[in-house]
C-alpha cells in the first residue's frame, strides 16, 4: 500500500495521468481510505485550475503587441533618408 | 483595437499574412514565449531571441503544415532561435544539470518535511475555506501573491509550468522544446505547483500572503 508521502511526491503524475495502470490503481486505493491525501490532491487540482484561470488575463496590451508585430513583419524598414 | 483572443488561433488568416491576426498572436503568446526563451538563454538575450523568433514565425507561417499545433510549432521556433543564439555567443552550456539536481533535492526536502518517518502526514493538509478556482479569482490579494510567486520561480520551473499548466502542452512536447528529460520535467512541474499551493495554503489560513 502506498504511503501518504508517495501520494504527495507523485501528485502531479496522478493529476497528469502519467502513472502506469497498476500505479494508478494503488493511488486510487490509497485515496479511497485517506482523507488527507484526497484533500491534498483536490487542492493540487484547484491550484492548477486557478493559475490557468488567472493567466487568461495575462496578455500584452494592444499597443505593445502591435509594435512587436510591426517589427516582426517589417524587420528592416528603410530610413526616410534612404 | 485588437479583439480579445479566444482559445483557437486563426491559422488560415495567419497563413495568408493577415496582420491583425498576427498582432493577436503576438498579444496572446509573447509573454509565454519570453518565459521559455529565458529558460534556455537567460535574461540577457531572451527578448532579442523572441523578436527574432517572431520574424521567423511570420516568415514561416505560409509554410506551416499543421502537423503539430500552432503553439507547439511556435515554441519549437523559439527553442531553435534560442539555441542558435547560444551557439553564436559560444556560451552553450549543456542543460543546467546542477540546477535541475538542486530542484530535485529541494522538491524532496520540502515534501519530506511534512511527513512522519512512517510516511504519514504529520498534520492534515490545511483546510481551504475557498476550494473553487472561480471563487479564488475574487481574492485580489491572493492574485498579487500568486503572480509574485510565479515571477520568483526558477526559469526552468516557470517554463515547464507555463508550457504545461497554462499552455496545456503534452509532457513529451515540453521535453522536446526544453530538451529536458521526462523525469526532470515532472519534478520541475510538481515543484512549481507545490510552491503555488503553499501560497494558497498560507492565504487560506491567514488571509494574507
Amino acid at each position: 500500500m502506498l504511503k501518504c508521502r508517495n501520494i504527495a511526491h507523485h501528485g502531479s503524475d496522478y493529476v497528469d495521468a502519467t502513472l502506469t495502470r497498476s500505479q494508478t490503481l494503488g493511488y486510487a486505493l490509497h485515496l479511497l481510505v485517506c482523507g488527507h491525501c484526497r484533500r491534498f490532491i483536490r487542492h493540487l487540482r484547484c491550484t492548477i485550475a486557478y493559475a490557468r484561470a488567472l493567466d487568461k488575463n495575462e496578455l500584452l496590451n494592444d499597443n505593445e503587441a502591435e509594435k512587436i508585430a510591426q517589427k516582426a513583419t517589417n524587420p528592416n524598414p528603410s530610413h526616410p533618408s534612404d | 483595437m485588437l479583439d480579445t483572443p479566444n482559445d483557437t488561433d486563426d491559422v488560415a488568416a495567419l497563413k495568408r499574412g493577415d496582420h491583425a491576426a498576427f498582432s493577436l498572436l503576438v498579444k496572446k503568446y509573447h509573454r509565454k514565449m519570453l518565459i521559455v526563451s529565458r529558460a534556455i538563454v537567460g535574461d540577457v538575450w531572451a527578448e532579442e531571441v523572441i523578436q527574432e523568433a517572431w520574424v521567423s514565425i511570420y516568415r514561416a507561417l505560409p509554410r506551416f503544415e499543421e502537423r503539430s499545433s500552432l503553439k507547439t510549432w511556435m515554441y519549437t521556433i523559439v527553442k531553435n532561435e534560442a539555441r542558435t543564439r547560444l551557439s553564436k555567443e559560444s556560451r552553450f552550456v549543456s542543460m543546467d544539470t546542477s540546477a535541475l539536481d538542486t530542484s530535485l533535492e529541494d522538491a524532496s526536502t520540502v515534501l519530506n518535511d511534512q511527513f512522519k518517518k512512517d510516511g504519514h502526514w504529520k498534520e492534515a493538509p490545511t483546510r481551504w475555506h475557498i476550494e473553487s478556482p472561480v471563487a479564488l479569482l475574487e481574492e485580489e490579494q491572493l492574485q498579487i501573491c500568486i503572480k509574485h510567486t510565479l515571477s520568483m520561480l526558477s526559469a526552468d520551473q516557470r517554463a515547464v509550468f507555463t508550457l504545461r499548466d497554462l499552455q496545456q502542452l503534452d509532457l513529451e512536447e515540453i521535453c522536446n522544446i526544453l530538451e529536458f528529460t521526462s523525469s526532470n520535467v515532472r519534478v520541475l512541474l510538481h515543484r512549481a505547483r507545490l510552491k503555488l499551493m503553499q501560497v494558497i495554503n498560507h492565504y487560506q489560513e491567514t488571509g494574507t500572503c
